[in-house]
C-alpha cells in the first residue's frame, strides 16, 4: 500500500499537544500511548523504520474509539483518521484479524447468511448475538440488555416499495441498515411513517447489504469489498431524490469510507462519490422539511424534557450537529437541553468496548453522568450504537429513555386526541 | 545504564501498570514540542508525594538522571531526558485536593491540567488568570516550573503571582514545604519562587498552593485589523499610554491571520496585514467604556475594520482560534521554532522590523505572533528539521534574534525557558556572575546533577 499520503500527513503533527485534551482514551488513561499526538509520533517512527508492528504498537493503536474528536481539534490538519485507518490495514496484514471479528463482519457481510439465521432467531432469543456476547464478553453490557431480535426482519414488511397516502412528492432509498433490520423494527417504522407524512414514495428492498463500514474501520479490505461494490452500483442512481439512513455509521460509510477505502486499493471513486452526492442521513432531510410535518400545535400536555447525543459518525464524520437540534426545538411538546459534552463519544466505539471494557467504561460514565445532569426524560441519537452503549449503561433507577430522534417525532405525529387541560 | 534490579525495585514502587519500559513506549516519552528528542530508559507514573520521595532516594543512590515531565507541551526540550534514565511523568498525580472558597486559595497536584482547574473554579466564583496557549492540556506542575505566562499577562500576571506554596521532592528524596497559604509570607528565604521556572532542575514539584480572584463579571474582545505592522505595534503603546489596561493584547501578522483562518473559519480578515485583540474584563459597564474608547483609539492609530464580540461564546472562539496559531503553523512547514524574545513595550515595532531583516538576510519564513501587551513576541521559524542546509541558515536566525532582543533592552525568553534551546547563549543575557550563582545553587540543590542535567544550565 502505498503510505505516501500519511507519511505527509504525519509530518504536518508539531507535538503540539491541542490534540490530546479532546481525546476520550487519553482522559481516562492519561498516558501518552493513548493520546494522538502519541499514536501519531509513533506511526511516524514506523514509518522511518525506528518501530515494527509489534504487539504493543497493535494495542497502542486499536487504543482508539475512531471518534475523530482529535481531527477537528488538531489545528494543522493532521488526519488521524486516515492515519489510523491505513495503519490498521497495515496490522491486518501482519496480524489477521481476530476469529470472532472476522466471522461477525464475514457474517454482516453476507446478506443471506444474515437473513436466514435472523428468521431461525424468531424461535427465541437472539443465539448469535447472545453466544458472541458471551464469548467475547459484550463490553460492559449485560447480556438480558442487549437489544433483541426483531421478529421478523424489518424489511420482510413490505415489498419492496412504500407508498404514501395521496398526492406524491418525491422518490427515496430508505437504506435500512442490518441494526433496523434485524434489532430496531420500531426505528424502521417510525421512519416509514414520517416520510409517508412527507408524502414520499420509499423504495424499501428487502435484499439490501450491509454498509461493511465494522469492518473498513478494522482496516480489513477484502471482506467488505463485496458489499461495497454492491451498495455502490445498486444506490448511486440519479434519479433518486436521496438515499436516506438512519444510522450515522451507515451515513458515515457512503459519504466517506467508502471513498477512502477505495483510493487506498487505487480504486475509481466516481460512482461512489455519486453515492456520496444523494446520501443524507434521515434527520438532514427532515429538519429541511420540518415545517411540512403536521404536528398539534394546540398540545396541551405538560412538556417532555429531551437532550440529545451526538454521535461521532454524524457530528464530525458527516459534520451535521445542527439539523437533529433544529428538528427538537421545532417539536411542539418538547423542551429541548443541550446535555455537557454532547459531541463527546459515548464511549461504544464499535467493537472497542469489547477489546477495552475498563477504558470504554469510564467514558461511558461521563456521559451518562452528563445525560442525568440534564433532567431529561429522554434521550435520542440518530446511531444504534450509541443507543445500545447508552442504554446498556443505564441504570434500572434511571427512567430514561434511549430513542432515535425520528421516534419521538413520530410519536408527536401520532398524537391524535390532545389532552384536556386540567381544568 | 539502569541494572536489572534497580527497574525491579522501581517498578515495584509504583506498580506495573505505571511503569513502562518497552521500546513503544519509551520512544512516547522521548520528545516534547521542541525537535529534539531521547529516549528514557523508564517511565514512572507517580501519584503520591511518597512514591516520588522513593524513586528519588532510589535514583541519587544510584545517579540516575531523572527528567520531570507533565504534559510535554514545552518549546524548549525541557521534558527530553537527553541524558536517558528515568522520566517522572506526572499526568496521573491530578487531584485538586482544596478549592478554598473563603481564603480564595487552592491546593493541587503537579498534573492537573490548566483549564480543568480554571473550570472547576468558575464553579466557586473563582478565577486563576494564567492561560497558556496550551491550557487545555499542560499541567499545572509543568506551568509551575516553567512560570508559564499567557495573554492575560499583561493586566495579571504570570505563575509567579500567584504562587504561595509548595511541596517539592528534592534530589535526594527530602521533602520540602515552602511558604504557605497566606498572601504575605517573608518568614525565611523566597524558597517557593525559587522553583518557580527552574525547570526540574532543582527539585520535583508535588503540591502547590495558589492564590485566586474573583471571577471578573463580564469580559469582551476587540478585533481590530490593519493595513499596516507598525499602526498595529504603535497601538499598543498609546493604549498602555492612555491607561487603559487590557487583559490582554495580542498581535498576530498576515501569515498567521490565515493559517488560522485556514484552521478555524471564524471570518478574520485575510488581507489584513496585522491583527490586534484587545481584551478587556471587569464590571458591564466598565467594559462597555473601555470597549469603546478602545475602538476609538484603534481607529484613530489607522485600523480600518474593528469588531467586538457579541456573545461569551464568540469570545472564547477567538482566544482558542488565538490559541491554535502554533499547531496551524504545521499547515506551511513541518517544523517550528517558537522563539520568545521580549523587549519593552515601546520596542515592539523596532523587533519586528529587525526580525523581518534577519528573515529576508537569511531567507527563511519568519511569521509573527505577539504577546504585544507585554512585549513578547514569538516569531515562528518555519522550516523543515529534515533539510541541513537550512537548519544551519535557522540556527543562525535564532542567535541574531535573541541577541538583538537584549540589544534592545530586552530578553531571550518571556515564558518558554532555556531548556536545551537556549542554554547556550543563556550566559550572553545574564552574564558570567550570574551564571557562577546559578551553578553553585544548580549544586546546593543537586550534588550528583541528576535533575534534568543538561537543562538550563551544563554541570560539569
Ligand atoms: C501550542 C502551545 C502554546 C503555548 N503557549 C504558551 C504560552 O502562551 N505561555 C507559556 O508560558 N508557554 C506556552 N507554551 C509552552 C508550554 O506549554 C509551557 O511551558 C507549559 O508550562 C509546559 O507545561 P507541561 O505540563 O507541558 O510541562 P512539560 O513540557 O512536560 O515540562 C516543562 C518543564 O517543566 C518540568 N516539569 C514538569 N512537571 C514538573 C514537576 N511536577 N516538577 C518539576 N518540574 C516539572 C519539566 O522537566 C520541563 O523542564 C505553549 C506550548 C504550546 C505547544
Ligand atoms: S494537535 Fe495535531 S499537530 Fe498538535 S500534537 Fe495533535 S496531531 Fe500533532
Ligand atoms: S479518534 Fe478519538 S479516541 Fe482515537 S485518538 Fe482521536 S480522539 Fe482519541
Amino acid at each position: 500500500m502505498d503510505l505516501q499520503e500519511t507519511k505527509d500527513l504525519v509530518y504536518r503533527c508539531n507535538k503540539c499537544g491541542l490534540c490530546i485534551s479532546a481525546c476520550p482514551v487519553y482522559q481516562q488513561l492519561l498516558m501518552e500511548a493513548a493520546s494522538p499526538r502519541g499514536k501519531v509520533q509513533l506511526v511516524k517512527s514506523y514509518l522511518e523504520g525506528g518501530m515494527e508492528l509489534s504487539p504493543r504498537f497493535k494495542e497502542i493503536l486499536l487504543t482508539c474509539l475512531l471518534c475523530e474528536n482529535c481531527v477537528v481539534n488538531c489545528p494543522s490538519g493532521v488526519q488521524h483518521d486516515h492515519v489510523f485507518t491505513d495503519l490498521r490495514t497495515e496490522l491486518v496484514k501482519t496480524y489477521g484479524l481476530n476469529w470472532k471479528k472476522r466471522l461477525i463482519y464475514k457474517l454482516l457481510t453476507n446478506e443471506k447468511l444474515l437473513h436466514s439465521t435472523s428468521v431461525l432467531a424468531r424461535l427465541g432469543r437472539n443465539w448469535l448475538l447472545e453466544t458472541f456476547a458471551k464469548g467475547m464478553r459484550l463490553g460492559n453490557i449485560p447480556v438480558e440488555r442487549l437489544p433483541r431480535v426483531n421478529p421478523k426482519p424489518f424489511r420482510d414488511r413490505f415489498n419492496g416499495l412504500v407508498l404514501p397516502e395521496g398526492e406524491v412528492r418525491g422518490r427515496v432509498y430508505y437504506f435500512t441498515g442490518c441494526f433496523t433490520n434485524y434489532f430496531a423494527e420500531e426505528v424502521g417504522q417510525a421512519v416509514v411513517n414520517v416520510l409517508k407524512r412527507l408524502h414520499l414514495e420509499i423504495e424499501i428492498p428487502s435484499g439490501q447489504d450491509c454498509c461493511g463500514v465494522a469492518a473498513i474501520l478494522s482496516g480489513e479490505e477484502e471482506i467488505p469489498m463485496k458489499s461495497v461494490e454492491k451498495n455502490i452500483s445498486t444506490l448511486a442512481r440519479e434519479d433518486l431524490d436521496a438515499v436516506l439512513v438512519d444510522c450515522a455509521t451507515c451515513g458515515a460509510a457512503f459519504k466517506k469510507e467508502y471513498i477512502a477505502l477505495l483510493r487506498r486499493k487505487g480504486m475509481d471513486t466516481s460512482k461512489a462519490e455519486i453515492l456520496k452526492g444523494k446520501t443524507l442521513d434521515v434527520l438532514e432531510y427532515v429538519a429541511e422539511r420540518i415545517d411540512l410535518l403536521p404536528f398539534r400545535k394546540d398540545r396541551n400536555r405538560p412538556k417532555i424534557r429531551v437532550t440529545y447525543h451526538d454521535p461521532c459518525h454524524l457530528v464530525r464524520a458527516q459534520g451535521v450537529s445542527q439539523a437533529p437540534r433544529k428538528i427538537l426545538k421545532a417539536l411542539p411538546g418538547v423542551e429541548f437541553v443541550e446535555m455537557k459534552d454532547a459531541n463527546v463519544c459515548c464511549g461504544g466505539g464499535g467493537s472497542f468496548q469489547f477489546d477495552f471494557p475498563d477504558v470504554s467504561k469510564g467514558i461511558t460514565a461521563n456521559k451518562i453522568k452528563n445525560i442525568r445532569e440534564t433532567g431529561a426524560s429522554i434521550v435520542v441519537t440518530g446511531c444504534p450504537g450509541c443507543r445500545v452503549t447508552i442504554s446498556g449503561n443505564m441504570d434500572e433507577s434511571d427512567q430514561i429513555t434511549v430513542l432515535h430522534p425520528i421516534q419521538l417525532v413520530d410519536r408527536l405525529l401520532s398524537e391524535e386526541t390532545p389532552e384536556k387541560s386540567p381544568q | 545504564m539502569i541494572g536489572k534490579e534497580v527497574k525491579k525495585e522501581l517498578r515495584a514502587i509504583v506498580g506495573d501498570g505505571r511503569y513502562l519500559d518497552n521500546k513503544e513506549d519509551l520512544m512516547l516519552y522521548s520528545y516534547d514540542a521542541f525537535m529534539v528528542q531521547a529516549q528514557p530508559e523508564v517511565v514512572l507514573l507517580p501519584i503520591t508525594t511518597e512514591e516520588v520521595s522513593k524513586i528519588m532516594k532510589v535514583a541519587s543512590r544510584e545517579r540516575i538522571p531523572v527528567t520531570a515531565r507533565g504534559a510535554g507541551t514545552n518549546l524548549t526540550g525541557g521534558s527530553v531526558p537527553t541524558q536517558g534514565g528515568i522520566v517522572l511523568c506526572f499526568t496521573k498525580m491530578n487531584k485538586i485536593l482544596d478549592i478554598d472558597k473563603e481564603n480564595r486559595v487552592a491546593v493541587l497536584q503537579p498534573g492537573v491540567v490548566n483549564m480543568e482547574f480554571q473550570k472547576e473554579l468558575t464553579k466557586y466564583g473563582l478565577y486563576y488568570p494564567p492561560d497558556p496557549g496550551s491550557m487545555a492540556v499542560t499541567t499545572m506542575g509543568g506551568n509551575v516550573a516553567e512560570n508559564a505566562g499567557g495573554p492575560r499577562a499583561v493586566k495579571y500576571g504570570v505563575t509567579k503571582d500567584y504562587l504561595l506554596g509548595l511541596e517539592v521532592v528534592l534530589a535526594s528524596g527530602q521533602i520540602l514545604h515552602t511558604g504557605g497559604k497566606t498572601i504575605k509570607n517573608v518568614t525565611g528565604y523566597n524558597l517557593t519562587q525559587l522553583f518557580c521556572g527552574s525547570e526540574g532542575t532543582l527539585g520535583l514539584i508535588t503540591e502547590i498552593t495558589l492564590k485566586l480572584l474573583p471571577l471578573p463579571e463580564s469580559r469582551r474582545t476587540l478585533q481590530a485589523a490593519y493595513k499596516n505592522l507598525s499602526d498595529a505595534g504603535q497601538t499598543v503603546v498609546k493604549v498602555l499610554e492612555r491607561g487603559i489596561l487590557p487583559v490582554a493584547l495580542e498581535l498576530l501578522d498576515k501569515v498567521f491571520i490565515n493559517i488560522i483562518e485556514d484552521y478555524t473559519h471564524i471570518g478574520l480578515p485575510r488581507e489584513a496585514e496585522a491583527l490586534l485583540l484587545i481584551e478587556v474584563d471587569g464590571p458591564e459597564a466598565g467594559v462597555i467604556d473601555q470597549a469603546e474608547r478602545l475602538t476609538k483609539l484603534c481607529r484613530e492609530m489607522g485600523a480600518h475594520e474593528i469588531k467586538v464580540a457579541k456573545t461569551a461564546e464568540e469570545n472564547e472562539e477567538i482566544w482558542r482560534a488565538r490559541r491554535s496559531a502554533y499547531g496551524a503553523e504545521a499547515r506551511l512547514r513541518p517544523t517550528a521554532i517558537a522563539e520568545d524574545c521580549t523587549v519593552p513595550v515601546t520596542k515592539l515595532v523596532d523587533m519586528f522590523q529587525e526580525v523581518a531583516k534577519i528573515a529576508r538576510k537569511y531567507n527563511l519564513l519568519i511569521p509573527i505572533v505577539a504577546h504585544a501587551g507585554d512585549g513578547n513576541l514569538h516569531p515562528q521559524i518555519l522550516t523543515d528539521i529534515r533539510n541541513k542546509e537550512e537548519m544551519e541558515r535557522v540556527v543562525k536566525a535564532i542567535d541574531e534574534i535573541s541577541i538583538k532582543a537584549v540589544e534592545l533592552g530586552g530578553t531571550l525568553t518571556g515564558e518558554h525557558g532555556i531548556g536545551i534551546a537556549k542554554r547556550e547563549i543563556l550566559p550572553y543575557e545574564i552574564g558570567e556572575v550570574a551564571m557562577e550563582i546559578t551553578r553553585t545553587l544548580k549544586k546546593a540543590f543537586d550534588p550528583f546533577n541528576i535533575l534534568n542535567p543538561d537543562k538550563v544550565v551544563r554541570i560539569v
